[in-house]
């Protein structure tokens, strides 16, 4: 089955998007969308003659490179969406791609309350809410829709859920992988293309292509050289009261980064060494990544939820406490030294570059070597790579000075008018955008019932949820949601309360005092029970309880509030006692307090309803701000991405038949392309958006055994692990019989009429013959058995036994039983074919 | 190892929760895999008795082991399983199971080792603290929906409702598939999901049986007459004592009560009524819930986008982590663990409050028989107090039963078994009757596939009692490599997989016993994985490199005195076919005397003259210089050659054919040779006759004699060699040369003769 491969690109030399087109499936890999080089609307045009083609979107990680034209695209085609188009991506990835969006957007001032305004955060929560979440190797079983298409994710070990993509069809076996990581890190597992014993996972060994990039390698440093650097960092920065900022990508390392820090901070803190070093962290989503980190440990290594819940049950995200969400502006007011974070969005940094300057002894930490879409960050990491000579390692600090053009967004307010105006327009899009969802979703459910067979997978019961969803988001005032569901959920059971009705069941028998001593005894008298072959005789009919009137439940509920009502006083009467002990009351009221102040605390945390088009709506204006910038910068790479060496070694012992790689020819490592070919595996360089053709040659079919043939094998062990049998057969095509249920053809391999062609020469063996194993059984038969030069085994000074090759095992001797003896034990040890 | 491949039989063992509420471990066995599901304690008993029949099985055996979820009858007896017993194998749970039972199973270790030390022995722990600790980091975490495999052991957890973390299981190995439901609910729920019914078919279906054929009130009225009972209770000043589980159901309560308490704010004076949560797990448990908001249903997990969106932070509920700090003043509503009322914060509560009237002791869940949430439910007058069993307490309060046990009910129960549609139906976890009940029921359902190939079997086994079930499935290989080639390149057209339509159907069948090719490969069958591939014998290695074709090579060497010439003629004697590869001697060529005298003599003193043979394809035969090497590629009929061969070459010395050919006086005329083969056979003839004739005058001594006079006149018409035996009356005639008696008047006589006649032939000619 063949299929094409397209890599799509727009202006920049970065891909932003992968289609596979199979014969009746079209696959989306990680839209990407560069704010900073293309417009919103550039970005639109571009995918509208690509998205109604598309059927499939798949996620592989949660920065803007990877999903960052998603919410842009669910929202432009949102009837794409709604009628066909699935999107699949880890839990993670909802979550943290969410995360990312929210600033991305808003940095560009295409969400938010601005005037540029196109897309509210609801309908980027829409649109990730629209992704059905997935477990690593969880499979997506679209077999029978798609002819025989399944999707599984496994860990890449990047970012939390970052994911390996492994699409299979009934001949082609594609493996999608950008950046991954063969090593633990710090938070997360090494990615799942080797088994923990270092051998090959079986469900990804030998794809029929690999469709990844060697464009970008990590440090060739191990971790724990690198966390000790990162460490050392921290420690020389924050001296004298010196400030460290970290811009990094809040879908990306992160977490990671985060983690690190804490773990330096909380043993630091632990060894009563330090003083209490605020975390800030300038983002626009505020605190939400660190909730979602909270809330995802399942999905990080084991070791490090050990390693934290021996730290009174903590996790690495509990740090509420010690972290600031701050915004750029309120960063200038810090006291003494921070670390701060900054989400790697533009309008975020440079707002930060330009508060900066109100610190002291600021430090830059650059994180990756991915070129910044940031022009400032990239002057920086090039002005680092400038200066540093052959001598000079990751981690060493460089002095940077340099006058800069910032293009600073400055926010007006919008006053009376325009600020009505704007209301009016924001009210008026979402009324249509959600009178239009409501219209959609109904011709959507039509054509659902139709493709109702694509349900049948565990977590896609994605209509009905959807449409919960929607309901709740109606209004956007977060109160009403609970009740608009709760309202749902009772409509539910309501639904099912008509069929399922109240049953008085007999519990207990009563003993009045005339009854028969008899009847004391023996409380039940069972009724004659029909007995039939199968026990007793039921009838199913009973077991159902019989329909209940709807009017005495609710006859009863109005007369319980009556005595409601008038048990007011007795209420009354309890608070009167209650006063006996207003002192202690007072406490549960301070701690009471103390835990309400905590709950706001947390929902502060994270909240972002900041972010809302009509809470004070701002005219956003870019301006160009020329400062001056002079600060220390570092450079280390902590992404955790596969190093070069690693990478080289791994791949050949995947057996791919194929590489295919994404993006320019000039960015791939032409050491390990090199290498690579020298395995004599086939190296394509995809050119952007340009359909490549793919023709498959099936090397892998399902045969089943009929079970005649099955009954003739014989089975022969070899080792401890395996055993083969020598099978010959003919094959043939048979048909489901049962013709209402069309299923597809499938092979048999059913025994020969004739024994004709079953004869074989019988020479080859299976097996590999230990030496050291046959003299084991020779001593235990007790025989002299020893090893003469050359790997020679010599038994009862008459029989040898050489290895002449890996292939070729020699016995020689005299005819004599010892000879038969030796014999034996070696052919025990092989199968014969 | 051919005896286990043909190994068809699924073995099922409970050794907890057979017939019976608690202690839930059974064991699996399956082509040689041992999977063990759950591992409990029974709640009514103490100590060593608590344990499933751990004895009966060598756990040893055990692959893995799968907890379903936290509740003490699935994993209290885990720790003792792990550090207590000869078990080696991997142990996994979900991960809000982990997170759970870690603070559970503390608090187990405690309250047992409290209530227990006055009268038992301080050994009779099943574990101390430490065994927790060190287990405890050797479970191993999965989640829901992804498969793990190992050593050919696949399984996927689902979700199974009941409470958070809780998991069914479907296991698969070597194509069938068990799935094991542990306690699960079918029912909607505020915060978990309903039990999944996995994508994939089962052939066996372990199924809880807990409510039998029992239904359940809806759940909407439930929850309306709990709210009620609360709030007319409360309302007349008296406090609600709801002993729950500190985990699972009680957060479901939570949420119910949270809802209420919001919604009658007015009607409750203003949130004046206090809801406690008491217990000393309280707050850690919470963090738990607040943390796995993604495994919880749709609704809690779509929702949730940050802090404000987490339902487990409620607004009128206090946490309580034990007594001390509890005022007890007016009405209150308190859910306190442990939930059967055994010991700990809810019995103290119930001790307190149950001599008055009108507070009200809430069962809401399901309580096992011997506990003293069974007990109150029979409405005692008295309870016995837990510390001192003398003392009772008077009972007053209100009971009633409201039960939100998540377990399916007899309809949901029958609805989830019909939708797995599994043919064996093995009934777990229930009390005796309603399970006995259960299954007659079942049986009654599925009556009309009796006789049917889908005819369901449903068992209901007794602790420690086998269930074996025979399977077999349809092997299926994967072709791989040049196999795959082969077979395309005779049939691509025909063989290529397709989806056949229902009209496409009925023609493909005719041609489909026309397309077949005709295939030879090699099966390999990883033991671990149960992984089958065809493969072709050339690219065995590429695929499967731990599997190494080996070329067997034997060599035997046998001194030889004779001449090479002898060797060969002998060889070429016993085989058709013999490739001479080597001959320096020549003596390979035609047997031509005068040349072989000739090069004898020439090579007389030659002695390293070489000679080698290939005979019938593939076995080597060298001489030289008296030693014979018979060398072969091992094989059945190449060792068979082999052997004769061997033999040849160990006689060649001696055997009288080489003498004859090795002596030259042979050579001499046979002219004659005819007549006196002849002469030889009458010759031979005649002294049988004379043997015989011996016997007979051994038998009969006097009385016979042999009449050979008459033949003189004649002798060269072989005349007939007679006898007569005369005994009284009686008189015998014998022709020896035909073997038969002429004439005979006494029958007892004529068949002595005829014995003695047919064991005289037997002696004298033997096989000829």
């Amino acid at each position: 089955m063949a299929y094409k491969l397209q890599v799509l690109k727009q202006p920049a030399d970065v891909p932003v998007g992968t289609l596979i087109r199979f014969e009746t499936v079209t696959v989306l890999l990680d839209p990407a969308w560069s704010d900073t080089k293309v417009s919103y609307e550039d970005c639109i045009k571009f995918w509208s003659s690509i998205i109604p083609d598309v059927d499939i979107i798949l996620f592989s990680q949660s920065t803007a490179d990877f999903l960052g034209a998603y919410p842009l695209l669910y929202n432009n085609f949102l009837p794409h969406f709604i009628t066909r188009i699935h999107v699949y991506a880890t839990l993670p990835i909802t979550n943290l791609g969410r995360v990312t969006c929210i600033d991305q957007y808003t940095s560009a001032g295409v969400t938010g309350p601005y005037t540029s305004n196109k897309l509210d955060i609801e309908d980027i929560e829409k649109a990730f809410d629209h992704i059905t979440a997935l477990k690593y190797s969880q499979t997506v079983d679209l077999r029978s829709r798609y002819d025989g298409l399944s999707m599984t994710a496994y860990n890449a070990g990047y970012t939390p859920g970052s994911s390996i993509w492994c699409i299979s069809n009934y001949s082609e076996k594609l493996l999608y992988l950008r950046n991954w990581n063969h090593t633990k890190s710090t938070i997360l597992n090494a990615a799942a293309l080797l088994d923990s014993s270092g051998k090959p996972l079986s469900a990804l060994f030998r794809p029929s292509s690999v469709l990844t990039s060697f464009d970008r390698f990590g440090s060739s440093a191990p971790l724990k050289r690198r966390t000790r650097t990162f460490n050392d960092t921290l420690r020389k920065s924050l001296a004298g009261g010196g400030s460290l900022i970290i811009p990094c990508e809040v879908g990306g390392n992160f977490l990671e980064l985060l983690a690190m820090t804490h773990n330096y901070l909380y043993e630091k803190r632990h060894n009563g060494k330090y003083p209490n070093v605020p975390i800030l962290f300038v983002s626009y989503a505020k605190g939400r990544t660190v909730t979602y980190g909270q809330s995802m440990l399942e999905w990080l290594s084991s070791v490090v939820i050990k390693h934290w819940e021996g730290r009174k049950g903590q996790s690495p995200f509990d740090m509420n406490d010690i972290m600031k969400l701050v915004s750029p502006k309120e960063l200038a007011k810090q006291k003494g030294s921070a670390i701060c974070f900054v989400s790697e969005v533009e309008s975020c940094v440079t707002e930060t570059l330009k508060n900066m300057s109100k610190l002291s002894h600021v430090t830059i930490l650059l994180t990756s070597n991915k070129k910044s879409t940031i022009p400032a960050l990239n002057d920086m990491l090039l002005k680092w790579n400038e200066n540093s000579t052959a001598k000079t390692v990751e981690g060493a600090e460089i002095k940077y000075t340099a006058t800069t053009e910032l293009e600073v967004a400055t926010l007006t307010p919008l006053k009376d008018d325009t600020l009505e105006e704007f209301n009016k327009t924001i009210d008026e899009r979402r009324q249509k955008r959600k009178d239009d969802e409501v219209q959609l979703r109904k011709e959507a459910k039509v054509a659902n019932m139709y493709s109702n067979d694509f349900q049948g997978a565990p977590g896609q019961n994605q209509g009905s949820s959807d449409n919960t969803g929607a309901d709740g988001n109606q209004s956007f005032v977060d109160d009403s949601d609970d009740d608009d569901d709760d309202d749902n959920l009772i409509d539910i059971l309501k639904g099912k309360g008509t069929k399922k009705q109240i049953q008085e069941i007999p519990m207990d028998t009563i003993i009045s005092s005339n009854t028969s001593i008899k009847g004391q005894t023996f409380q039940f008298r069972p009724k004659k029970t029909k007995i039939d072959e199968y026990g007793t005789f039921t009838n199913l009919e009973q077991l159902i309880p019989p329909t209940e009137d709807e009017d005495k439940d609710s006859h009863s509920s109005s007369s319980q509030k009556r005595s409601v009502e008038e048990s007011v006083e007795d209420m009354a009467g309890g608070r009167d006692r209650g006063k006996r002990s207003k002192r202690s009351k007072k406490d549960i009221k301070k701690e009471k307090e103390e835990e309400e102040r905590r709950k706001q605390a947390k929902i502060d945390f994270d909240s972002i309803d900041y972010l809302d088009a009509k809470a004070s709506p701002c005219e956003r204006t870019i301006q160009q701000v020329t400062t001056a910038l002079s600060c220390q910068v570092i450079f280390l790479n902590l992404e955790n991405i596969v190093d070069q060496r690693s990478a080289t070694a791994i791949w050949p012992s995947m057996k791919p038949r194929r590489v295919l790689l994404i993006g320019s020819e000039q960015s791939q490592n032409e050491h390990v392309v090199g290498v690579l070919s020298k395995r004599d595996i086939d190296i394509v360089n995809i050119p952007y958006n340009e359909d490549i053709e793919f023709n498959t040659t099936i090397k892998a079919m399902d045969i089943s055994i009929d079970p005649e043939l099955d009954q003739l094998l014989r089975w022969q062990k070899i080792g401890e692990a395996h055993t083969v049998a020598h099978v010959v057969g003919r094959l043939v095509k048979e048909t489901p019989t049962n013709k209402l249920t069309p299923g597809r053809s499938k092979l048999v391999l059913k025994p020969l009429e004739t024994h004709s062609k079953v004869h074989t020469s019988g020479t080859l063996s299976i097996g590999d013959v230990r030496l050291t194993e046959l003299r084991r059984k020779l001593l235990d038969l007790s025989h002299k058995a020893e090893f003469k030069g050359e790997g020679t085994l010599v038994v009862d000074g008459q029989v040898a036994v050489r290895k002449v090759n890996d292939g070729q095992t020699v016995i020689d001797g005299f005819p004599s039983d010892i000879f038969d003896i030796v014999k034996s034990s070696v052919t025990e040890m092989l199968a014969k074919v | 190892m051919s005896t286990q491949l043909s190994n068809t039989s699924f073995k099922f063992i409970a050794l907890g929760a057979g017939n019976e509420v608690g202690r839930s471990c059974h064991i699996l066995q399956y082509k040689g895999k041992t999977i063990m599901l759950d591992a409990g304690v029974h709640p009514a008993y103490q100590g060593m008795a608590s344990l499933p029949f751990y004895d009966d099985f060598d756990l040893s055996t055990v692959d893995i082991l799968l907890i379903s979820h936290f509740h003490l009858d699935h994993a209290a007896s885990l720790p003792y399983v792990m550090q207590r017993t000869n078990f080696k194998g991997r142990v996994f749970m979900t991960h809000p199971t982990k997170a759970i039972y870690r603070w559970l199973l503390r608090d187990f270790v405690r309250v047992t080792s409290i209530g227990e030390n006055s009268i038992l022995d301080k050994d009779d722990n099943l574990y101390t603290d430490e065994d927790l600790v060190e287990s405890f980091d050797k479970i191993e975490t999965i989640d829901y929906h992804s498969t793990v495999d190992v050593n050919g052991i696949k399984f996927t957890a689902f979700h199974a409702g009941h409470v958070l973390g809780a998991a069914m299981f479907q296991i698969e190995i070597a194509g069938l598939r068990v799935l094991f439901t542990g306690d699960y609910s079918r029912e909607l729920d505020r915060h978990l999901n309903s039990a999944e019914v996995p994508p994939l078919p089962s052939d066996v279906l372990i199924v809880e049986s807990t409510f039998g054929t029992a239904t359940h009130e809806p759940r909407l009225n439930r929850e309306k007459k709990l709210t009620q009972v609360i709030h007319s209770t409360v309302s007349k000043g008296g406090r609600v004592l709801m002993p729950v589980f500190a985990l699972g159901r009680a957060q479901e309560i939570m949420l119910i009560l949270e809802e209420y308490w919001t919604q009658h704010a007015e009607d409750l004076g203003g949130s004046q009524v206090p809801i406690y949560y008491a217990s000393d797990l309280a707050r850690k448990c919470m963090n738990v819930f607040q943390t796995y908001v993604n495994m919880m249903n749709d609704d809690i997990r779509k929702k949730f986008r940050d802090s404000q969106t987490n339902p487990f932070i409620f607004k009128h509920i206090s946490y309580l982590k034990n007594l001390d700090e509890f005022q007890d003043f007016g009405p209150s509503v308190m859910l306190a663990s442990p939930g059967m009322l055994q010991s700990g914060i809810s019995r103290e509560l119930l001790e307190k409050w149950c001599p008055e009237e009108k507070n009200l002791v809430l069962v809401t869940g399901y309580s096992v028989e011997g506990t003293m949430a069974k007990y109150i439910m029979l409405e005692p007058e008295t309870i016995p107090a837990a510390n001192n069993p003398d003392i009772t307490i008077p009972r007053r309060c209100q009971v009633e039963e409201i039960s939100f046990a998540a377990h399916v009910d007899f309809q949901e129960n029958l609805e989830f078994i019909e939708k797995i549609n599994a043919t064996n139906i093995i009934l777990v976890h229930g009390e005796s009757n309603p399970m006995g009940r259960l299954k007659s029921a079942l049986l009654s359902n599925f009556s009309s596939l009796k006789g049917t190939p889908g005819e369901v079997h449903v068992y209901n086994p007794r602790n420690s009692v086998d269930v074996v079930l025979e399977y077999k499935g349809i092997k299926i290989a994967r072709a791989l490599g040049n196999i795959v080639d082969e077979i395309q390149k005779d049939n691509i057209e025909n063989l290529k997989v397709e989806d056949v339509t229902k009209q496409e159907a009925a023609a493909e069948i005719k041609d489909a016993n026309e397309d077949e090719v005709i295939v030879s490969g090699i099966l390999v069958s990883d033991e671990k994985n149960f992984d089958l591939n065809l493969v072709s014998l050339t690219d065995l290695r590429e695929h499967h490199t731990e599997l190494s074709a080996t070329v067997l090579k034997e060599r035997q060497t046998i001194a030889v005195n004779c001449k090479p010439e002898l060797v060969y003629w002998h060889i070429s004697q016993m085989f058709g076919d013999v490739t001479v590869l080597e001959d320096s001697a020549n003596v390979s060529i035609k047997p031509d005397e005068t040349n072989i005298a000739k090069k004898e003599e020439e090579h007389a003193d030659i002695s390293d003259d070489i000679l080698v043979m290939q005979i019938m394809g593939d076995v080597q035969v060298t001489v030289k210089s008296n030693l014979a090497t018979v060398e072969w590629t091992q094989g059945l009929i190449n060792d068979t050659i082999a052997d004769s061969i061997v033999a040849i070459l160990m006689s060649v010395d001696s055997a009288p054919a080489s003498v004859k050919m090795s002596s030259k006086s042979c050579s001499h005329e046979h002219g004659h040779d005819h007549e006196e083969g002849e002469a030889d056979v009458d010759i031979t003839h005649a002294s049988k006759i004379q043997q015989i004739v011996k016997l007979f005058k051994e038998q009969f001594g006097e009385s016979f004699v042999l009449s050979l006079e008459d033949k003189k006149e004649d002798a060269k018409t072989p005349e007939a060699i007679k006898g007569k035996i005369t005994i009284g009356k009686n008189i015998a005639d014998i022709n020896f040369s035909e073997m038969r008696i002429e004439q005979c008047n006494s029958n007892p006589l004529k068949g002595r003769i005829e014995s003695i006649m047919s064991i005289g032939s037997d002696l004298v000619s033997t096989l000829c």
